[in-house]
């Protein structure tokens, strides 16, 4: 292969590169390198000061963010209640209560009230005035009842009452007795 | 290295940037692509002016950073070309000078082609010893290799570029 190629063909190469070189090199000596590398210079530095600025600021508000999706996340996925009541079948048992037809205030108090009340379909409003006033009654300090456990609930005070007047009776039978047996 | 110690280090650096230039032709052939590549070339050095070990050596530091960002361009532009049809630099129409004659011309493009059919290695020895007149032992220095290894990459570089030329020429 070297056999083939003499002292000319290099020689052109040479005059060749030499000639693209020339050419090349005038027309950069015609421009001012220096100049355009010093601007190009300056740009980079301000790139590289902006770039470390965002760098700063970058680690805190990813921090943030990742701590933001983090917690929405949570919220979103969090287990639900055991036992959930759906809102739409909490409507539909509204809905299908009896019309709201007279105020509180206006219904009748006595059982007859009542049930006259039920019967004009008085609806969610006098369930709830029915429950207010039974447990009134409970409160109401009503007498022993033999038939259920229920007792209303004395304050102190009653009880003493209740304690004296028993102290009073058993000293009043004691001094009956111990005169009929002077008799 | 003191800020002063620097200056004086990217002055004396400067004092290479026709070679640099020339370097920066022989691998893009293309005069606007190589004043690019000598501006990428400089500020590659400045940023790493800081981490030079021995400023005695700072022309084979700035030849090597050359090498290896003229390499780099190389490679994207293969990329780029696989994606993109773009106008080869060997096409590129020279309009340097009006008196450029129609047979130089044409010989430099098959030069260029050459240079271009080079393997990876041979052409990197080609361009920095006849575009950049490296002395052997700094070419060796350059590319990390042996002087003797060099030289013969060199040889058969030249010899296949000879060859292209004289080939294409008689066709």
């Amino acid at each position: 292969m070297n056999k083939k190629m003499d002292d000319g063909d290099f020689e052109e190469i040479n005059r060749l590169i030499q000639y693209d070189v020339d050419e090349a090199l005038r027309v950069f000596r015609s421009g001012d390198f220096g100049k355009r590398l010093r601007a190009r210079i300056a740009a980079d530095e301000r790139t590289v000061k902006a770039k470390s600025f965002l760098r700063r600021i970058a680690v805190p508000s990813a921090t943030l963010l990742a701590v933001s999706a983090a917690l929405f996340l949570l919220n979103v996925h969090r287990s639900p209640a055991p036992w959930p009541v759906h809102p739409r079948l909490f409507a539909a048992v509204l809905r299908q209560l009896p019309a709201f037809s007279r105020p509180a205030a206006e219904l009748p108090s006595g059982p007859a009230g009542v049930a006259g009340m039920s019967e004009a379909g008085g609806g969610f409003q006098s369930a709830l005035a029915l429950a207010e006033r039974r447990k009134k009654e409970e409160e109401r300090e009503t007498p022993f009842r033999p038939d259920g456990p229920r007792v209303p609930v004395l304050s102190l005070k009653k009880k003493m009452e209740i304690l004296y007047k028993d102290k009073v009776i058993e000293r009043v039978l004691v001094l009956l007795i111990g005169k009929s047996k002077e008799v | 290295m003191s800020a002063e110690d620097e200056a004086r280090l990217f002055e004396e650096m400067m004092t290479y940037q026709e070679a640099i230039f020339r370097i920066c032709l022989g691998f893009s052939r293309n005069p606007s692509d190589a004043e690019d590549l000598s501006q990428d070339v400089y500020l590659k050095a400045y940023r790493s002016l800081g981490r030079i070990r021995s400023p005695h050596a700072v022309k084979e530091w700035l030849f090597r950073i050359a090498r290896n960002t003229c390499l780099d361009h190389a490679k994207k532009l293969q990329i780029s070309r696989l994606f993109e049809k773009t106008t080869s630099p060997d096409n590129v129409l020279d309009t340097r000078t009006p008196e450029f004659s129609a047979v130089t011309s044409e010989r430099l493009k098959l030069l260029r082609r050459a240079v271009s059919r080079l393997s990876k290695k041979q052409r990197e020895v080609f361009v920095l010893r006849e575009y950049g007149h490296l002395s052997y032992e700094e070419l060796a220095r350059t590319v990390g290799a042996k002087a003797g290894t060099v030289m013969s990459r060199l040889n058969r570089a030249r010899i296949a570029v000879a060859r292209f030329i004289k080939e294409a020429g008689h066709e």
